[in-house]
């Protein structure tokens, strides 16, 4: 972590807790280019663009077996034409693990990922506790109206990630999510703003570079319209109020029952976790490499486990998820997590994963 | 630190309907025994007030970790 003083951009949280802004839609705008095409295509050229001039060494992807889409980092070009990389970005690898994890387990290596807005939240708040270096990872975001709840792998991306469904379809998790640009990424990739254009940006200096070149190239196209950028503005703020409202309205509705009919619906959910540690798995934040849950998971009572594990990172929840999608007793544990970590970060007016000048409040 | 864990705790208690208001942080020199004890009364009185702990019923069949973590017993 080099602490050049010329570079007030992105240099990642070290001694002090940097003084930059980094809250998407706020401050600082982002230099836009258009893409005229497929978005698979783009990201395809992006990544080999990456791996060509040594931005990064692979980009997080996945091969697929048998329909299961496990781990692989791809290396070269034709990798990264093989690969499918809209598969993972929607739906993470192995149904299991999202991309995050690999570029927190590889945090040596210079990977380039590919994000959620609700995953780059992930990667701030990995960053702010030093399990990812912002210097190495490559992090391309995605602004994201919300995945659907069934959506499968036959799904295309385009489709998933540009209409805005309406509030049944959605994940549960999507449903109350806040934001929906990613607060931090080096390259970011619009969808939102109209089906045919794409809008490719960049905010730290080595994302600029990139998307510098590729300009050169001529593959995007100078200043899109300002009437877009507005458009997708605009869409962003619905959502995110929108999201904002469901969490209001689910709490309201969970506050207002009576306090037996609360703690009986609590514990029988509680009660019901086998204990199989799957969301610790697939947590883009459980970092911990001995978890005391995994090591002791017998010694805890059901409920126990769950509340343990609330109370250690409930406050930096990013409701990306992951364990609605693997809890083998479909115990909604976004939910919970996302609910009990806003009541207690709304109160310090902390948000997890959009602010690298606030330090996380549990530690 | 501390006082943010006993707010986590606080806020799922009130989330999960047991109450808040069960457990307390209380700054307490070991010099004000006195202090101490009248803390520890109020308290106990409070939750005497409030009744016996709702998680009681689920304590029954299961491991004993679980009474200690979650018992809202007055501080001592």
């Amino acid at each position: 972590m080099g602490s050049k003083a010329s570079r007030p951009q992105v240099t990642p949280p070290s001694k002090a807790w940097g003084k930059t802004k980094l809250l998407m839609g706020e401050g600082k705008v982002v230099e836009w280019f258009m893409y005229k095409g497929d978005v698979l295509q783009l990201v395809r050229r992006l990544a080999k663009h990456l791996i060509e001039t040594g931005v990064a060494e692979g980009i997080v992807s996945g091969v697929s077996k048998e329909g299961k889409v496990s781990l692989h980092i791809a290396r070269s070009a034709v990798e990264v034409d093989e690969s499918p990389l809209d598969h993972v970005l929607l739906h993470g690898y192995r149904g299991l693990e999202s991309t995050v994890r690999a570029a927190r387990e590889r945090k040596k290596e210079k990977l380039a990922v590919l994000v959620k807005p609700c995953e780059a939240r992930a990667i701030v708040e990995l960053a702010k506790r030093r399990q990812v270096d912002l210097n190495l990872a490559f992090i391309i975001g995605f602004d994201c109206p919300g995945i659907r709840a069934n959506s499968d792998a036959g799904d295309e991306l385009k489709e998933a990630m540009s209409a805005a469904p309406s509030g049944e379809l959605l994940r549960d998790a999507c449903r109350r999510c806040e934001v929906h640009a990613p607060p931090h990424a080096d390259v970011y990739i619009s969808l939102l703003a109209s089906p045919e254009i794409l809008l490719v940006g960049a905010k730290t200096e080595k994302g600029t570079r990139v998307v510098e070149s590729l300009r050169k190239d001529g593959v995007l196209s100078d200043r899109p319209p300002q009437e877009l950028l507005l458009g997708r503005e605009k869409k962003l703020k619905l959502l995110d109020e929108k999201g904002r409202e469901t969490l209001r309205e689910e709490e309201g509705k969970l506050l207002s029952t009576p306090n037996n009919e609360r703690l009986s619906w609590f514990m029988g959910q509680l009660n019901s976790c086998t204990r199989c540690s799957a969301c610790i798995r697939a947590c883009p934040l459980c970092f911990c490499k001995d978890c005391v849950l995994i090591a002791e998971r017998k010694k805890y009572s059901p409920s126990l486990f769950l509340v343990t594990r609330m109370l250690h990172m409930a406050d930096a929840c990013v409701c990306c998820g992951k364990c609605d999608e693997v809890c083998p007793k479909s115990i909604p544990l976004s939910y919970m997590f996302y609910h009990l970590g806003r009541r207690f970060t709304s109160r310090h007016s902390y948000l997890s994963g959009v602010d690298f000048s606030k330090p996380p409040r549990i530690v | 630190m501390a006082t943010r864990h006993v707010e986590m705790v606080q806020d799922l208690l009130e989330l999960m309907g047991v109450g808040a208001e069960r457990v307390a942080v209380i700054y307490c020199s070991s010099a004000e025994g006195r202090y101490f004890a009248e803390v520890a009364r109020k308290m106990s009185e409070k939750l005497r007030a409030i009744g016996s702990n709702p998680l009681k019923m689920w304590k029954a069949d299961e491991l004993g970790v679980e009474s200690k973590q979650t018992s809202s017993d007055p501080p001592k």
